[in-house]
């Protein structure tokens, strides 16, 4: 090495530490491996990671390491080395371009003439090393031009160099200019050898332009695949409304064709007694009194009918009107808006945030839309841009009008009023009193009301319409009430109306038109859609008529009740469950089970109260832990039954009544060990690895542990279920942390039994609580995001929340126990859909436990008193 | 050789500036990833004295996948067979970035001095040595003298 002679030991030895042990060059963006060891991002640590698996071995330690979601390039910087490369560079070297001459030049032992010619070459007064022919002596010279030749000193005719400008005599200049020579020569070849790298580059340039064009390509295909499923879904939404309008008419012509019917009945019948009374006052002379009393009596009879006719008392029945709701404007401008493209720069979109980071993979669509709402920033903007999110699958509805009501309907509409006459009067009771949690509910109110209007903006005619037929069930409702008096008609009340009406009006098109696909909600239900982001809403006086219709559909009411009491925060988030409509995996499709198998007994494929269950992310096998039976069975996806492990006993790999259980990146079973307060580890294989926790409080202890999950960096999260609390573990299980303590009610980080905890691919933890009927949420350091649901059995309500599962969507899967139920939620806690009931039929469940959720989206139950497994 | 990766260029250049003792490692002039080696047997082990040929191949994947190397030269060790393939983890699945050509060859030099008769490839040699380790390294010694003195490079 030519420069180590100039430099000093440690300059050396800091230069070699600033090497990567893989490329053997510099650092360049060097990455910190868990293991502590650096690598360079490109091609060094890229190259390692096994794109299966995605798992990245350590060259130096062999550590296996689990590659972060958005790929090597998040692991994290080696500041300190980064720092290092930073260093003012020793003698003026560019390090990097200087390092690939530098290593060529050394290769041939000619660095020291060539790095002192350069320096000469730059006009620089430098000491130059005798390898150099006339360097050392021109260094003597000085000032140069004085005496004579500038190498030997002799006086006699001398040159100017053309290529140092110095004066030199004949031999001593060809010398110098043959050394020029071999010097140029060897620059050539250093060109030439460098030549390559750039054919090279060109290469990859020409790669790039085909991929760039096979990518853009493959979108346009992508953007006729899309416009293709929409103008598919506009003709089904076509054919759908004019079935619609075809069985209204069909209705309606029938019933006016009965009336027309009775009519004329009544016409022929009234003839005829016109007839007959003529003819018997006409031939019989001799009328009985009571004959002709009768007579009269049934004259005024009939009068009094004909007369009801001409009073309009006994109306014909006015057919109904049909109009056609059609936000048209909206489709046009969300089509017209429909699918941004998004460019982003090659090395920006892999250091850019997780949310570009996961939509880079998905440039079009529907998603993009998230733009604007990713920061609403009024609940006008909010409305509108949910509704335009929406809008790509929206087609109006048909407004029915004057619709009436079905008992039940009628039931569920009053209850739903009822509780909002409570709020009235609750106000009126104390009007002087400002009610802080009032003025956010009036606050909401107009807010969706303004969303109202927007939503609206169709048609004026259309939305006047619409409050005039809400004016009218209102006053339905008032009176099959009884209870309101006629004064609530003023100003506060309408003010508070959208939001209320707009709920009662779905629910009627949702009894009218129980065939009518919910996505197809035309825009009157977007104010119920709206919540204030970040405002505590109030939670309504709740009444538990159970509403609980059987068919799985959206309800967007839901989790704006369910979430009141509770803080919500709901933050900006990427999750796809937060803004598809209709998620990859068909919940609301869900409700028969595909797969059941199990029965009480301790054979193969017999269960004693199996409560957790897992999924491997590897192989797809399903981990049942056979809680009574003290052992973990493993089948596949389908319910083959593949092999048990476990037996009673506090020994390695024994168990006493395990719960949770989880399989992590690498295969690794974990589970929790209940009576023995501890987890085990085992291996693919089911053989053990290590256990760790014993029975206690400390940090590290554990109480009756429950569910386990493991985050995508290993680390185990233990639901530490009589100690109320959840503690992490490295994935050797080494302590890290713990969050949440005892306490009831609906404060933020208080738990009550919690029983299992699930960790998101975006890095949330959601915890059920179970004794307080709510998930919460929290990052991965503990901190508290926010909670859902609270007790009862409306939908988004739940009793003893137990296992949890999250899709690839976000949708999160919660196992309502003690209702008998799963309930699938949003990644922001928004209620989406459920099945299940009480019972031991296919679909029904006794004491639900755990969940898993199968690669092909199927969610795996474990249902407890009926010692099986069912696989939806 | 178009774009010969600058860590087999750098690697080369330090094994022949800073060669290590008992070694030598010598890129064939028509493929830069094709190794001429030469080992010395390490001292106080049966292969004392012999000069080992090896031959080393950097594969296209190198440095993420191991060389590959063969003894050229017969010798009778426990973990290396009659057609100088080699059984050393690091060569396969234990095979690492971080490893070099020179730190191969010294696993090689070491592999040697400590042959493993219960990891073997060869399982005669293995069996020899297991039963009579005396008689099995005076064969080596034998084989040494036979094979690995003042012989010239094979082909």
């Amino acid at each position: 090495m030519s420069d180590s002679e100039n430099m000093t030991y440690s300059a050396e030895h800091v230069q070699q530490l600033l090497r990567c042990s893989v490329c053997l060059d510099r650092f360049k963006q060097p990455k910190l491996l868990p293991c502590q060891h650096t690598f360079c991002l490109s091609p060094c640590i890229e190259g390692l990671v096994d794109r299966l698996t995605r798992i990245l071995r350590c060259p130096e330690c062999r550590a296996d390491h689990i590659v972060p979601r958005g790929g090597p390039s998040h692991f994290p910087n080696n500041l300190t080395i980064i720092s290092f490369l930073e260093l003012p560079p020793l003698n003026g070297e560019r390090p990097n371009v200087e390092a690939v001459v530098e290593s060529r030049a050394a290769a041939q032992n000619v660095s020291s003439t060539r790095s002192s010619y350069r320096s000469q070459a730059a006009g620089r007064p430098t000491n130059r090393g005798p390898g150099l022919g006339i360097g050392g002596r021109d260094a003597g010279e000085g000032g140069g031009g004085g005496g004579g030749c500038a190498a030997c000193r002799t006086e006699g005719r001398l040159a100017r160099c053309s290529h140092c400008d110095q004066l030199l005599c004949e031999s001593c200049k060809r010398a110098h200019m043959d050394m020029v020579r071999t010097d140029v020569n060897r620059l050539v070849s250093q060109v030439r050898r460098v030549l390559p790298q750039v054919t090279e580059q060109i290469n990859t340039v020409g790669r790039k332009g085909a991929q760039l064009q096979n990518r853009c390509e493959s979108l346009k295909s992508e953007v006729a695949e899309i416009i293709e499923k929409h103008i598919r879904d506009l003709k089904t939404r076509e054919r759908l409304l004019a079935e619609d309008i075809d069985s209204f008419v069909l209705g309606e012509l029938r019933g006016l064709r009965t009336h027309q019917e009775n009519l004329e009945v009544e016409l022929a019948s009234m003839a005829s007694f016109c007839d007959s009374a003529e003819s018997t006052l006409s031939r019989t002379r001799h009328l009985t009194d009571g004959d002709l009393v009768e007579l009269k009596r049934q004259c005024v009879e009939n009068m009094a009918t004909l007369r009801d006719y001409e009073n309009g008392t006994l109306r014909p029945p006015v057919p109904r009107n049909i109009q056609l709701s059609a936000e048209s404007q909206f489709l046009t401008s969300t089509i017209s808006n429909f699918g941004d493209l998004i460019i982003t720069s090659g090395s920006s979109a892999l250091q850019a945030s997780d949310m570009a980071g996961t939509r880079t993979s998905n440039m079009l669509g529907v998603p993009q839309r998230r733009t604007t709402m990713r920061a609403p920033e009024t609940a006008t903007d909010y409305a509108l841009s949910v509704l335009s999110s929406r809008s790509s699958s929206l087609s109006p509805g048909i407004a029915r009008r004057g619709g009436e009501l079905q008992p039940r309907n009628a039931r569920s509409a009053q209850v739903n009023f009822a509780d909002e006459d409570l709020y009235e009067e609750d106000e009126e009771d104390s009007p002087p009193r400002s009610h802080p949690l009032r003025r956010a509910h009036r606050q909401t109110s107009s807010d969706s009301r303004i969303a109202g209007l927007m939503g609206g903006g169709g048609g004026s005619d259309n939305s006047n319409a619409i409050s005039r037929q809400r004016r009218q069930n209102r006053i339905r409702r008032h009176r099959s009430l009884g209870a309101l008096p006629s004064s609530n008609e003023n100003s506060d009340q309408t003010e508070s109306s959208p939001e209320r009406e707009i709920p009662d009006r779905r629910r009627t098109r949702m009894f009218t038109l129980p065939d009518s696909d919910e996505e197809s909600v035309g825009i009157g239900m977007a104010p119920s859609l709206t919540y204030p982001p970040r405002r505590p809403v109030r939670t309504p006086i709740r009444f538990d008529v159970s509403l609980n219709s059987p068919e799985p559909e959206e309800d967007e009411e839901g989790p704006r009740r369910s979430r009141g009491g509770a803080q919500v925060h709901v933050r900006a988030d990427n999750s796809p469950s937060m803004y598809v409509t209709t998620p990859r995996n068909k919940y609301n499709q869900k409700g028969q089970a595909m797969i059941r198998f199990g029965e009480r007994g301790n054979g193969e494929r017999q269960f004693t109260w199996p409560r957790g269950v897992a999924v491997s992310p590897l192989d797809d096998f399903i981990f049942v832990s056979d809680s009574s039976n003290h052992r973990v069975q493993v089948f596949d996806n389908t319910g083959v039954y593949i092999r048990s492990f476990g037996c009673y006993g506090q020994g390695d790999g024994e168990f006493d009544c395990l719960a949770g259980i989880t399989v992590n990146g690498l295969g690794q079973i974990i589970i929790s060990d209940r009576y023995n307060h501890r987890i085990q580890i085992f291996d693919r294989g089911g053989n053990f690895q290590r256990a760790f926790g014993s029975e206690g409080t400390d940090d590290g202890q554990l109480n009756y542990p429950w569910g386990v999950a493991c985050d995508n960096m290993g680390f185990i999260y233990v639901c530490d279920k009589e100690n109320h609390r959840i503690q992490v573990f490295q994935s050797n299980g080494t302590f890290v942390r713990k969050f949440g303590r005892l306490g009831n009610g609906n404060a933020a980080g208080h738990f009550d039994n919690p029983h299992y905890v699930a960790v998101s691919s975006d890095n949330k933890v959601y915890v059920s609580d179970s004794s307080n009927h709510r998930i919460q949420v929290f990052s991965i350091y503990g901190d508290f995001l926010f909670s859902f649901g609270i007790s009862g059995t409306l939908r988004g309500q739940m009793k003893f929340p137990r296992g949890i599962a999250i899709d690839n969507q976000g949708f999160v899967v919660v196992a309502d126990s003690g209702n008998n139920r799963v309930q699938i939620f949003r990644a922001d806690g928004r209620y989406y859909s459920m099945f299940g009931a009480w019972g031991s039929e296919n679909g029904q469940f006794k004491g639900i436990e755990g969940l898993a959720i199968l690669s092909n989206g199927n969610v795996v139950v474990s249902d407890r008193e009926n010692h099986r497994i069912q696989i939806f | 050789m178009a774009g010969l990766p600058r860590r087999i260029i750098k690697e080369t250049q330090r094994l022949q500036a800073d060669p290590v003792p008992g070694i030598s490692a010598i890129p064939d002039e028509a493929n830069a990833r094709h190794f001429k080696v030469e080992v010395a047997g390490p001292v106080k082990s049966p292969y004392e004295g012999g000069t080992f040929h090896l031959e080393l191949f950097l594969p296209e994947e190198y440095p993420m996948s191991a060389p590959k190397v063969r003894f050229m030269t017969r010798i009778y060790h426990p973990n290396i067979d009659k057609l100088g393939r080699i059984c050393l983890d690091i060569l396969k699945d234990k095979w690492s970035p971080a490893l070099q050509i020179r730190t191969v060859l010294l696993s090689i030099q070491a592999l040697l001095s400590a042959p493993n008769p219960d990891d073997p490839l060869d399982t005669n040699v293995a069996e020899a040595w297991k039963k009579d380790e005396e008689s099995a390294i005076e064969e080596a010694r034998q084989f040494t003298r036979q094979h690995a003195m003042g012989n010239k490079p094979q082909q």
